[in-house]
């Protein structure tokens, strides 16, 4: 039964798919409501930007925000990793951690960048939840090999006129926004409920990081798993 | 010496029962609307802190030599060997949640891997017949028994009342267990339980050796970050890995102003 609905799924994506390829320009229609087809298009510029070997890196790190800004919803995400926080603290203070947190998401992904050694994503599935707006898109990671390496599920929240957001990442059923959340509210709550606490530390880790950056040591390469 | 057997673990079931309650009785005085149902965090957090240490000092330099000195193969044949061992219990939580299927593929595993495999090469899993694991506290999970307060054990690590107790009541119940005991005399039994305690541990950290210690330095609450994957990972193993279908999504609005639903009341009166 599963299998029938896999396939049909997996159908449906590369025949949708094959539509958009043909019919629309490299640019992304904002009115795209083809979950899987946005995730897609989304992952094969990211690709675009890791492989560009004559990028600096600069250059990729300026374009890896852009493209998280247009495919992630990180105003809305930002506000919901601070959790009952957001009630509490004021609005500049809100909007300096949204660009705090989107700079602290930007220097960390970064710092990986040169673990790109030729990985790929197919689209799997997608599937829709009790929200009637929400997809779960499942990827699949795979070496250049083809051995698969993981899978990665996207949440992608369609708006009506407006372009289709990523609202959440989930790995092995982790999800990467209620993680964060629960990680950051309990900061806040051990540093008196302040979230100028939990900008601050950030600031210092961006900081960290770029110096890390400029000494060569970057975090440990790509995760390696024996059970995707 | 049997009925003396029976006896103890009869004794013991009934402790664990009495645990139980107490710890649900006791969890119900703990703060409100908190959201994080982490009554007992001040003393989760001691044992947490001090599980990291015995990690450090212990646990981690022993994986990292098991690693080290013990080549890939024979350490898969460990893992294959221990993964074996847990089967029976994997079938019971099957069986206890009317999962016919998997019960099955877990049958063919164990009676496959053994006559082929004696224990140590998935040989079904090479053929397709990938293994899962199931334990009680799943088990209990699909009959609607809810986690309860989130628990970190003393060297096992976190838990909750439901999986803790669980996990207690199935150590008593393990049938590799029972056929060491009939079978084997005292001493032997005694080293062949636990070192495969021992060797159980260390082969869990293993897969984990690098990872523990990278999340460690970029997290900014690692007590909390383990506690949010745990449950999070727990959850999966419940659903057997499908995508949350029935998990509630958080309600994420786009707009400052509107209401976030599935979140805590704040706690309006702060010192």
């Amino acid at each position: 039964m599963k299998r029938i609905v896999y396939l049909t799924c997996f159908l449906l994506l590369t025949g949708i798919t094959g539509v958009n390829c043909s019919a629309a320009s490299s640019d992304l229609s904002p009115n795209n409501t083809n979950p899987g087809a946005f995730i897609e298009d989304l992952g094969k510029r990211a690709l675009r930007l890791l492989s560009d070997k004559s990028a600096t890196e600069q250059q990729q790190r300026s374009a890896f925000r852009a493209l998280l800004r247009e495919g992630f919803a990180t105003r809305a995400i930002g506000f919901f990793v601070i959790g009952k926080y957001r009630r509490s603290s004021s609005r500049s203070e809100i909007k300096e951690f949204v660009t705090t947190f989107e700079n602290y998401i930007v220097e960390l992904y970064s710092s990986q960048f040169r673990n790109y050694s030729g990985q790929s994503f197919q689209v799997a599935k997608v599937q829709s939840t009790s929200r009637p707006s929400d997809f779960i898109v499942t990827t699949h990671i795979h070496r250049a090999n083809g051995e698969l390496i993981f899978k990665v599920a996207f949440q992608v929240r369609q708006r009506e006129g407006k372009p289709s957001k990523i609202v959440d990442v989930k790995i092995k059923g982790v999800s990467m926004i209620l993680a964060q959340r629960d990680e950051f509210t309990a900061f806040i709550s051990r540093h008196d409920g302040k979230l100028r606490a939990l900008i601050e530390v950030l600031k210092k880790r961006i900081e960290s990081l770029k110096t890390n950056r400029q000494h060569g040591d970057g975090p440990s390469a790509e995760p390696t798993d024996n059970n995707p | 010496m049997a009925k003396n057997n029976v006896q103890k673990r009869v004794i013991s079931f009934r402790l664990i029962a009495a645990v139980m309650a107490t710890l649900t009785l006791a969890s119900c005085a703990g703060k409100p609307g908190d959201g994080t149902n982490d009554p007992f965090e001040a003393v989760n957090r001691e044992i947490f802190d001090i599980n990291m240490s015995l990690d450090k000092a212990i646990l981690r330099p022993l994986t990292q030599a098991y690693v080290d000195v013990i080549p890939d193969p024979i350490r898969d044949m460990v893992n294959n060997l221990l993964f074996h061992l847990k089967e029976p219990v994997t079938l019971a939580g099957d069986i206890l949640q009317g999962e016919w299927d998997r019960a099955g593929q877990t049958t063919a595993r164990i009676v496959g891997n053994t006559a082929i495999g004696f224990g140590m090469w998935d040989v079904m899993g090479s053929s397709g017949a990938k293994g899962h694991k199931e334990d009680l506290g799943q088990a209990l999970a699909v009959w609607g028994v809810p986690e309860g307060p989130y628990l970190v054990l003393p060297i096992l690590g976190p838990s909750n009342i439901r999986d803790g107790a669980a996990e207690l009541a199935q150590s008593l119940y393990d049938p590799v267990d029972f056929v060491t005991d009939t079978y084997l005399d005292y001493d032997t039994n005694f080293l062949v339980s636990n070192s495969r305690t021992v060797f159980t541990a260390i082969d869990k950290r293993a897969q984990v050796l690098g990872k523990l210690a990278e999340l460690e330095k970029t997290s900014l609450d690692f007590y909390a970050t383990i506690r949010s994957l745990y449950r999070q990972k727990r959850a999966d193993e419940i659903r057997n890995g499908e995508s949350g279908d029935a998990v509630p999504i958080p309600e994420i609005t786009l707009e400052l102003d509107e209401p976030m639903l599935n979140e805590p009341i704040a706690q309006t009166n702060k010192k």
